[in-house]
């Protein structure tokens, strides 16, 4: 009998009226039903209990399990395995192109789809023969062949010829106790299927199919009831609803399942590709405390437990680079993990990289047992990237890796059941990890004595990886259900939700097939080939389409966005625009907030009682830590009272201005002191320098060498010092004086060091700093230092009278960076040096000693106000924003900086 | 709306030439294209199929689609007929007919788009495996190119080593725009050397100046034997001519000499004394290329350049797939480039001799894609050679955009002509609007900035729209001839860049104007994603302090500054004071707990991080401490919120691209931080009325009744590279003298005064394709600070308008009229206070917010009777064996290596099954799997065989063996399955087999244990309406029965244990039931707390 019936005519409620009655009658055992999927088995099953009955489970069984229990013993490969036989089949295929791109899994993915389309509609290579034509066509004839060949070499089926033998197996058993058989939940059936149905109505007393109308493709359909469209259906309000994006749609759900007031079980939302959604709608309903599962299948390769182990294996493989290991070691999965000590013994590599092998971070290890102990363990691999072994052993060696670069650390204490479900996917995927290096032996190209890389072994675990998937087991019932369209055939709730019914999104784009393109299509079919054409796949997407837009009861809400996650604009899908209705906006929500936060406050000053630990950390001061306070009281504290660090820089960041400076002041005290010619002396520090910060020389220290040491020979051509200082003077370099400031007892100290001073008979100083800069810049410092902006120099004058006795009487800056530059101001003035009053500098250095005592007073008062002088500061040079707040309202404005603009 | 004369004959051109349609802007050119494809389908039966329209954009294509269907009166078959039309842009034209011509491309038919995000980073990577190879190999060119390439490093780049890199890639990235293999150039240019020494002795001569003499013969003869040394001779040459002037009869000769010959020579100097320099840079080029090409090879993925050459050279090549369109519509034909005419080209040579009809639509005074390397010179050629095959050419000059004041301006201040950016163009006002008194464009200057210029122009123009809002009427579309007062979502601002754009919405935002900005650079400025990256960071390495540190003053934790010194003092590195024995002595008690409970989330999510998507890692963080609620009170709060959103599908957008560890998130977010890259987002709630705000180039094919046009002022800051390329010059690139000067050498030179010109003209179309946005109202803003550095518009405002911006002004709006044009103009001095402003209320909050529930209990719905059972004997194993799902198989080899003994349920010896399997194989035999059981599996079973009850089921009248059910307690749905279930005269009897080890004093307290489950049994039997007369466990070893009270009182008590179980489940309370059953425990030691 076949049953045909709109989506929730009650098709289903027939047959399970018939279960009952069988069960009742005591024969149980008697009835079959057919369903496609798992969760529409255990949906029935619980169906049936629920009424009060004790179905025995075999009386409903999915399709394959059915099959399974005819066929035990025929074999059909894995996706894994048949892929990468098809990647073998294809590098032997005499096409060029076909060849080329034979390692490519997305090829791949589009000819297995093609074959296993043809062995659907009951073609194999020899009926497709006749009615293949050009060369392209015939280029995948030979590889249909020739891949139906190997796997019978093999002793393996595809799935379909399993399912004809399950046929004729039931035509020559029979069915054992089994009187009656339903088949409730498919669209449509292959050759095969539609031959285990005729076999299963000849064997069975009873038997009743149900589809939905329209599609009905049951040929011999014997007797046909047709239900009429239920009248509860026509009760159910439509409504379609436009949002602006993806995430304003799953805020629209979650609105109404909040407002809704009923139980969280009355919710369903369906979906035609869960990808797009499932990690918005993770997001959204966790924040909102909205109880949800989802029954579509995650990929086992994306898990992170899989993902870690390969990437263990990779770094083995790779022998040891640096970084990986690192990432691998700090892992919450790796035994190590959870040891603060990992996290310190990362940032010790990191001061030290680029590195690579396991020797390297050996020799790092000091002071890090535990994790000595697991570099330890991985001696054994050192040498595994040469290593040939048997897929066996390295199905051994692997698992064994895993034992013990992996910890399993499962929650000790049941805590919430976020965690539980975390857990549990943990588990799943460790599971599929298992199975997965298990199945990877078996791979075709593993076969007979082959003894693969452990590249070659990764990788082949890797495709097992990506084409299992896996599902996180979870048996709630009060959730929210999220639905792949697929599983949502047996559902009805009071109010379902269909997302994501844009236009290239649902019916979901076909691309054309390359060898058989829609016309070809056509007239393969007029030759009798069961293959589809693409106007039976939109039939088959509106189909689905009808199942997405009829879950509900009471109240169907059908929704698009506007513009996808990037902003991409979008339209309607098709389907939703043949509804003919106005799509409605929704109205704007924002996710809110269970609790509150404490909210942070920015201080003006520290607690008083903590004063004397600040003046145990300022114990000195110099002057750059002086012009830091003066940009900003809180960027002192950040860098100097508190002492942050941040992370290692990168080795590419680490050869950065402040270490030029040192090399470029350094090369100038030995040179000034005689100790050879510039360029040499340049190159030996920087050699020396390159060393402390462990880098290798490259291109990057390269550049910046040459363009230093250009530099640096132009300066010693050029008797700078000569022209710009008192006449008679005798120079002083590279010295070490303290300033004593402020009125604080003791006394505080300011630390300068001079890069060069001149005191000529009369006592009269000139002290001169080097500066790796460019002349704009030295210019812009020097009268920065005469407004009194900058105190460096005069701090420095003041520091030289204080303590050698001498007359302050200039001060010079000399510009390296691009050519020399020099920039000065003298009592008197001379050659570069612009004319100063005595007085005026008298002043200057009085302020700036009086403004060091301040600024070194307000720090030992506790002063940390993030105050910054320059805003333009904050945002290219401070590495303390986030810490200081400055940028959140309520605080200085953020500045208003256009870049690209001038 | 009838078709005009001009219109009309574009539609309805019948002939087999081409047709040129020069479309103004505003004159219906969607509209004419639309009708066309629909006349030919229509009126001349077209087949569908047979007509390809391409447009610029997607948005273009989507938009001419969705007109096509909607316009189409009539049947539904007239509608699909038009459906099928292929219309698309270029790019995924090129992207199908690779895909379904694959083989005959020879690509891989399901190769991926690379994203432009991914294409630079593997362009930069080629340029820095370029760079060390060189170094490696120690290329003695290197060394030169170092030492003398003048880099200028950028805003977004500080340092000159990644400007290189930077440089390089950016000029290979040009060099590939201009196909396969273009021309780099020669490494050996020549400078006119000879023709200066000529004329510098001329000069000499005429001067009887003996030092230039000198200079000269030095000149020649160098250039002679080595032009590689000239640089200095050149150089001194200019110093000894710089004292001449151009005057008198010397006038010509000086001018030749220092306004060519010297600059030249000085370039071509350039250019030789870093020959090999400039050698190796070329080498570098074509590398570079190579390895970016094997990059993206090896991936499978091909950029949109790669698609569009792929394809021409498909259509071009001998085995070219035979297309069949008959007609083929290209729109905006201004702003296509080379790599794209030489597609379109291809698509017509692959129709064979039944060439389509080509309808060329364009303006090429709207040509602005000069950076998309866009030729607009191929309008001009195309038209002309329409015209002289006698093909149509049809000018639609009528605008029914804008009303005629609005063109007048745009007449006034972008005359056109000759030398100009913009052809002389008759702009005809044809569209119908209301009478209005007031004039339809305005100028408004601000001058001296508050914190910044356009945040204190947004105020200003803030104002102005406000005012407008409450007074201007526009044209009512719904209502043909009327007007309605004028809505905030009618107004649309346009800056010269995105960051002037931000800027304006920012200012909007505080001004209370409701408004919508669809690309921002504002995402990676924001302060929450700043705080975000740094709570990624800390999960990463909590050593890392600085983060660290953000993060505990945060929302997520809230210290104090003093707590924060206090614990710094305390501890070597701020990431000891988070360990469990971190010593927290003087933090004051609330400071403490806040703490405490901070520390609890933070190793959570530390723990989480190796499982959770970032994403998903942020989510909890924050739902945890509740740090949305610091948003949702704060001024900015709402703008916040919605950057955390961004922030969330900024991630996700990266977790799709398959960057998912937590470590590679957050490297790859920090880059972002530092590089600001700009970011579109759809809005995450829709504003119904709102001022949009967006770039010139954005608004290109849009328009709106109300038009500002903002930051007119400001002159774009082009970073321009140290190297360039282009197809005529080849690569070109400024070097440093030994004199520390900067100089180009000559490629770089021309290609240089090349792009000023022609970027010059391009803004001019750029302005003008901005005013033409406008259909009723137009307002040109404009703010100074200080001086006024005028950029080119506003000279040409100023003087289109003939307004003199330095001169005093009363600050009030004034009528001013330029010819015939009336126009009002406004300069503002000093920043609006906030009462002249008129400052509206601060918007509403843009939404309701959703609240999250109340947690409530959640449970299974349906449990397998043994998890109730296993519950009954202890709570916790159940736990750990089926809520988390632990089997002894999952520790591996580590529990063994662990307790130094095998686990229960482990392989003990090959060969011998375990105690779980032998009882598994026994009650699959005495289910009647009768083969390949071993002996022992046999003579167990002869226990139950030979004992009473084997007997009885023996020769019972029904017996189900090992049969699964499902039956129903309460609400709750159990699964089971029933080892032996006979019926006989005396009754029906439940049986189940036990294989445990018990001796027999201890069978009475197993039994207890066994007990649960076959009273659940009993009680599903009962429900079912099969009630049993009696239940038995079977202890096969011993061979021993013993019976189960299945009383109504004991089933009751079953029952009862099924609501606690559920009812534990919800509570998440599964607590130790110690015993000394324990030592048989899987979890004993390993997860389990207990004996420990
Ligand atoms: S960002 Fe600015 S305010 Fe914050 S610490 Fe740094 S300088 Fe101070």
């Amino acid at each position: 009998m076949l049953l045909i019936g709109p989506p929730g005519s009650g098709k289903t409620e027939r047959i399970l009226t018939g279960v009952d009655r069988a069960i009742r009658a005591g024969r149980g055992h008697e009835v079959l039903v057919l369903v496609p999927t798992a969760s529409m088995r255990a949906h029935l099953l619980s169906t049936l209990a629920r009424r009060g009955l004790m179905p025995p489970t075999s009386a409903v069984t999915t399709m394959s399990e059915f099959v399974g229990q005819q066929a035990p013993d025929m074999l059909d490969g894995t996706p894994a395995w048949e892929d990468r036989l098809l990647a073998q089949v294809l590098a032997r295929s005499a096409s060029r192109w076909l060849r080329k791109w034979a390692g490519s899994s997305r090829l791949r993915g589009r000819i297995a789809a093609l074959m296993r389309e043809l062995w659907a509609g009951g073609a194999d290579s020899y009926q497709l023969e006749p009615a293949v034509r050009g060369t392209q066509q015939t280029a995948f004839l030979r590889v249909f062949r020739e891949y139906e060949e190997t796997l019978s070499d093999e002793g393996r089926v595809h799935p379909n010829q399993r399912i004809a033998a399950a046929a004729s197996i039931v035509r020559e058993r029979g069915l054992d106790s089994v009187r009656t058989v339903y088949v409730d939940g498919f669209y449509q059936f292959t050759r095969q299927q539609e031959e285990l149905l005729y076999a299963l109505e000849e064997q069975a007393e009873e038997f009743a199919i149900a589809m939905p109308e329209g599609l009905a493709h049951y040929p011999r359909s014997a007797s046909q009831v047709v239900l009429p469209p239920s009248l509860a259906k026509e009760g159910v309000r439509r409504e379609i609803v436009a949002a602006p994006s993806p995430r304003g749609e799953v805020l629209e759900v979650a609105r109404r399942i909040l407002s809704s007031g009923r139980p969280m079980r009355d919710h369903a939302v369906v979906l035609r590709s869960p990808d797009r959604y499932a990690d918005l709608l993770r997001e959204v309903f966790e924040s909102l405390k909205i109880p949800h599962r989802f029954w579509h299948r995650e990929r086992a390769s994306s898990h992170g437990v899989t993902r870690h182990f390969v990437a263990w294996l990779r770094v083995i493989h790779r022998q040891f680079p640096a970084e990986e290991c690192l990432e691998a070691i700090t892992s919450p999965l790796s035994p190590v993990g959870a040891l603060a000590e990992a996290d310190a013994f990362d940032f010790a590599v990191r001061e030290c990289l680029p590195g690579s092998g396991l020797e390297f971070l050996e020799s790092n290890a000091d002071g890090f047992p535990s994790v000595a102990e697991l570099l330890a363990q991985l001696r054994p691999c050192r040498d595994w990237h040469r290593k040939r072994f048997g897929a066996k052993r390295w199905e051994r060696e692997c698992l064994d890796m895993l034992d013990r670069l992996q910890a399993l650390r499962p929650p000790v204490v049941p805590g919430s059941l976020r965690r539980t479900l975390d857990w549990r996917g943990t588990l799943a995927a460790r599971r599929a990890l298992r199975s997965a290096v298990g199945e990877a032996v078996s791979m075709p190209e593993f076969k007979g004595r082959k003894r693969p890389s452990l590249a070659a072994f990764v990788d082949a675990v890797e495709d097992v990886l990506r084409a299992t998937s896996v599902r996180t087991p979870d048996e709630r019932f009060d959730v929210v259900h999220i639905l792949p369209v697929g599983e949502a055939r047996q559902w009805s709730v009071p109010v379902a939700f269909a997302c994501g019914l844009a236009d290239g999104w649902f019916p979901r784009p076909r691309a054309q097939d390359v060898f058989f393109a829609d016309g070809e299509r056509q007239r393969l079919q007029a030759l009798g080939v069961g293959i589809r054409t693409s106007a039976q796949h939109a039939e088959e997407e509106r189909r689905r389409f009808e199942v997405a837009s009829s879950r509900a009861t009471e109240q169907q809400v059908l929704s698009y966005p506007r513009h996808d996650d990037s902003g991409r604009e979008l339209r309607m899908s098709p389907f939703l625009a043949a509804l003919g209705e106005q799509p409605r906006d929704c109205p704007p929500v924002a996710v809110g907030c269970g609790r509150s936060s404490g909210s942070p406050k920015r201080a003006r000053s520290l607690r008083p009682a903590l004063l004397d630990s600040v003046s145990a950390r300022n114990a000195s001061f110099n002057v750059s830590g002086i012009r830091d306070y003066r940009q900003c009281p809180y960027l002192y504290f950040s860098a100097n009272t508190l002492d942050l660090r941040g992370r290692p820089p990168e080795p590419a960041e680490r050869l950065d201005g402040r270490v030029v400076g040192k090399i470029v002041h350094s090369t100038i005290d030995r040179w000034n002191r005689g100790l050879g010619p510039i360029g040499g002396l340049l190159d030996k520090a920087f050699e020396s320098a390159l060393r402390e910060l462990h880098l290798e020389a490259d291109f990057r220290t390269e550049r910046i060498r040459l363009a230093v040491r250009k530099d640096l020979e132009r300066f010693a051509g050029r008797p700078v010092a000569a022209m710009a200082v008192p006449s008679n003077s005798v120079a002083r370099f590279e010295e070490q004086v303290e300033l004593r400031v402020g009125d604080a007892q003791p006394q505080p100290r300011v630390q300068c060091r001079i890069d060069r001073y001149d005191v000529n008979p009369g006592r009269d100083c000139v002290v001169t700093d080097y500066k790796y800069a460019r002349s704009g810049s030295v210019k812009r410092l020097l009268s920065q230092n005469l407004a009194g902006e900058e105190l460096q120099l005069a701090l420095y004058l003041a520091a030289l009278e204080q303590s050698r006795g001498v007359e302050p009487a200039g001060m010079l800056l000399v510009g390296l960076r691009d050519g020399t530059s020099v920039a000065g101001a003298s009592v008197g003035g001379s050659g570069d040096l612009k004319p100063l009053r005595r007085q005026d500098l008298r002043r200057l250095l009085v302020d700036a000693t009086q403004g060091a005592g301040e600024t070194v007073g307000d720090v030992l008062r506790g002063r940390i106000e993030a105050l910054p002088r320059d805003v333009g500061f904050c945002d290219r040079w401070c590495r303390f924003k986030p810490v200081c707040r400055v940028a959140w309202k309520g605080g200085t404005a953020p500045p208003d900086d256009e870049p690209g603009v001038r | 709306m009838r078709l005009t004369e001009p219109q009309r004959r574009a539609v309805q051109s019948w002939q087999r030439g081409d047709i040129c349609v020069i479309a103004g802007p505003g004159s219906g050119k969607t509209r004419v294209l639309v009708e066309r494809v629909r006349w030919l389908v229509l009126e001349r039966s077209v087949e569908p199929e047979r007509i390809l329209a391409i447009t610029f954009t997607e948005k273009a294509a989507l938009e001419m689609h969705a007109r096509l269907v909607s316009e189409a009166s009539g049947t539904e078959g007239v509608r699909d007929r038009l459906a099928a039309v292929h219309v698309s842009t270029i790019d995924a034209f090129c992207n199908r007919l690779l895909r379904e011509h694959a083989p005959l491309a020879g690509v891989d038919p399901g190769f991926e788009m690379l994203d432009p995000g991914d294409a630079r980073k593997l362009l930069e990577d080629a340029v820095g495996d370029t760079l060390d190879w060189a170094f490696r190999k120690s290329d003695p060119r290197l060394g030169k190119f170092l030492a003398a390439y003048a880099a200028s490093p950028s805003r977004q780049r500080a340092d000159e080593v990644g400007a290189i890199q930077d440089d390089l890639a950016a000029l290979v990235a040009q060099v590939r725009s201009h196909g396969r293999r273009p021309f780099l150039g020669s490494p050996r240019p020549t400078g006119p050397a000879r023709e200066l020494a000529t004329a510098l002795m001329e000069l000499a001569r005429a001067k009887d100046a003996p030092g230039l003499l000198a200079t000269v013969s030095e000149l020649s003869e160098t250039a002679r034997l080595d032009p590689s040394k000239l640089a200095p001779l050149v150089a001194r040459a200019q110093g000894e001519v710089s004292g001449y002037h151009k005057r008198g009869k010397l006038k010509p000769l000086v001018a030749r000499v220092k306004d060519d010959l010297l600059p030249a020579c000085l370039t071509a100097a350039a250019s030789s004394s870093n020959r090999a320099a400039r050698a190796w840079l070329l080498a570098a080029a074509r590398r570079t290329l190579r390895q970016f090409s094997a990059a993206k090879h090896a991936s499978g993925r091909m950029d949109f350049d790669d698609t569009l050459a792929m394809a021409a050279e498909l259509l071009c090549s001998e085995n070219a797939p035979q297309l069949a369109y008959e007609h083929v519509l290209i729109d905006e034909f201004q702003d296509t480039n080379p790599l794209q005419i030489g597609l379109i080209e291809g698509l017509l040579q692959a129709h064979g001799p039944q060439r389509p009809v080509r309808f060329v639509a364009g303006d090429i005074n709207q040509s602005i894609y000069g950076f998309r390397h866009a030729v607009r010179e191929v309008f001009q050629n195309y038209r002309e050679r329409v015209e002289q095959a006698g093909g149509e050419v049809v000018e639609l000059l009528d605008n029914f955009r804008s009303r005629p004041e609005i063109l007048a301006a745009v007449h006034r201040v972008l005359p056109g002509g000759q030398g100009r950016g913009i052809d002389r163009h008759r702009l005809q006002a044809a569209g119908r609007f209301p009478p209005k008194r007031e004039p339809c464009v305005e100028l408004l200057v601000a001058e001296k900035a508050g914190p910044g210029p356009a945040s204190h122009e947004g105020t200003a123009l803030a104002e102005r729209l406000r005012t407008l809002r409450g007074s201007l009427q526009v044209a009512d579309r719904t209502n043909p001839g009327g007007a309605r007062p004028m809505r905030w979502g009618d107004a649309a601002v346009l800056a010269r860049t995105h960051a002037t754009a931000s800027a304006i919405a920012q200012a909007f935002r505080r001004e209370g104007i409701p408004c919508v900005a669809s690309a921002s650079r504002g995402l990676f400025a924001a302060p929450v994603t700043a705080e975000l990256a740094a709570f990624l960071r800390a999960l990463r390495n909590p050593r890392d302090e600085i983060s660290l540190a953000a993060v505990l003053k945060s929302p997520f934790c809230a210290i104090s500054d003093s707590a924060l010194l206090q614990l710094r003092m305390a501890h070597q590195n701020l990431a000891d004071a988070l360990r469990p024995d971190a010593d927290w002595g003087g933090l004051d008690p609330a400071t403490a707990s806040r703490l405490e409970r901070f520390r609890a989330r933070f190793d959570l999510c530390r723990e989480d991080r190796g499982i959770v998507p970032a994403r998903q890692l942020l989510v909890r963080a924050m739902a945890d401490c509740g740090y949305r609620s610091l948003l949702e009170t704060t001024e900015d709060g709402d703008m916040a919120a919605a950057r955390v959103d961004q922030m969330l599908d900024w991630i996700g957008l990266q977790h799709a691209r398959g960057v998912l560890d937590l470590d590679a998130v957050s490297a790859t977010l920090d880059r972002a931080l530092q590089e600001q890259p700009p970011t579109e987002f759809a809005q995450a709630a829709s504003e119904p009325d709102s001022v949009q705000v967006l770039t010139m180039h954005a608004a290109k094919g849009l328009e709106f009744p109300v038009v500002a046009l903002v930051s007119l002022q400001r002159r774009v800051w082009r970073h321009r590279p140290g190297m360039l390329f282009s197809g005529t010059h080849g690569i070109g690139a400024r070097w440093t003298s030994s004199d520390g000067d900067r100089r180009p050498d000559a490629a770089y030179a021309r290609i240089d005064a090349d792009l000023r010109r022609r970027e010059d003209h391009e803004e001019e179309r750029l302005l003008y394709v901005a005013m033409t946005r406008a259909e009723e109202h137009l307002i040109l803003s404009a703010s100074f600070a200080g001086m006024p550095q005028m950029s080119g518009w506003m000279r040409g405002i100023a003087s289109g308008l003939g307004v003199k911006l330095r001169s005093q002004s009363s600050g009030e709006l004034e009528d001013r009229t330029a010819g015939d044009l009336r126009f009002l103009y406004r300069k503002t001095t000093g920043p609006l206070t906030r009462t002249a402003a008129g400052r509206g209320p601060v918007p509403a909050r843009r939404g309701d917010l959703l609240r999250p529930r109340e947690a409530t209990a959640q449970a299974d719905y349906a449990a397998a009777v043994t998890s109730v059972a296993l519950f009954a004997e202890c709570p916790r194993k159940y736990y750990l064996s089926r809520q988390l799902g632990l089997a002894s198989e999952d520790w591996g080899s580590q529990a063994g290596r662990a307790h130094g003994r095998p686990q229960p349920g482990a392989k003990t010896r090959r060969g011998t099954p375990s105690p779980s399997e032998l009882g598994t194989q026994v009650h699959e035999f005495l289910a009647g799997e009768t083969e390949g059981a071993t002996p022992a599996v046999r003579k167990l079973a002869r226990h139950f065989d030979r004992h009473e009850l084997g007997r009885r089921a023996a020769s019972a009248w029904s017996a189900e063996r090992e049969a699964a059910f499902v039956f129903s307690i309460g609400s709750h749905v159990l699964r089971g399955t029933i080892d032996l279930l006979f019926e006989d005269s005396h009754g029906r009897v439940l049986v189940d087999y036990k294989t445990d080890r018990r001796s027999r004093s201890h069978l009475d307290q197993a039994a207890l244990e066994h007990a649960t489950q076959l009273q659940l049994y009993a009680a599903g039997l009962d429900n079912a309406g099969r009630a049993a007369d009696r239940a038995v466990v079977f202890y096969l070893r011993p061979g021993v029965a013993v019976d189960i009270d299945i009383g109504t009182a004991a089933l009751a008590s079953a029952k009862e244990q099924v609501g606690r179980f559920f009812s534990a489940q919800s509570a998440q309370s599964f607590p130790l039931r110690e015993g000394p059953r324990c030592r048989h425990c899987p979890h004993f030691r390993n997860a389990c707390p207990a004996g420990s």
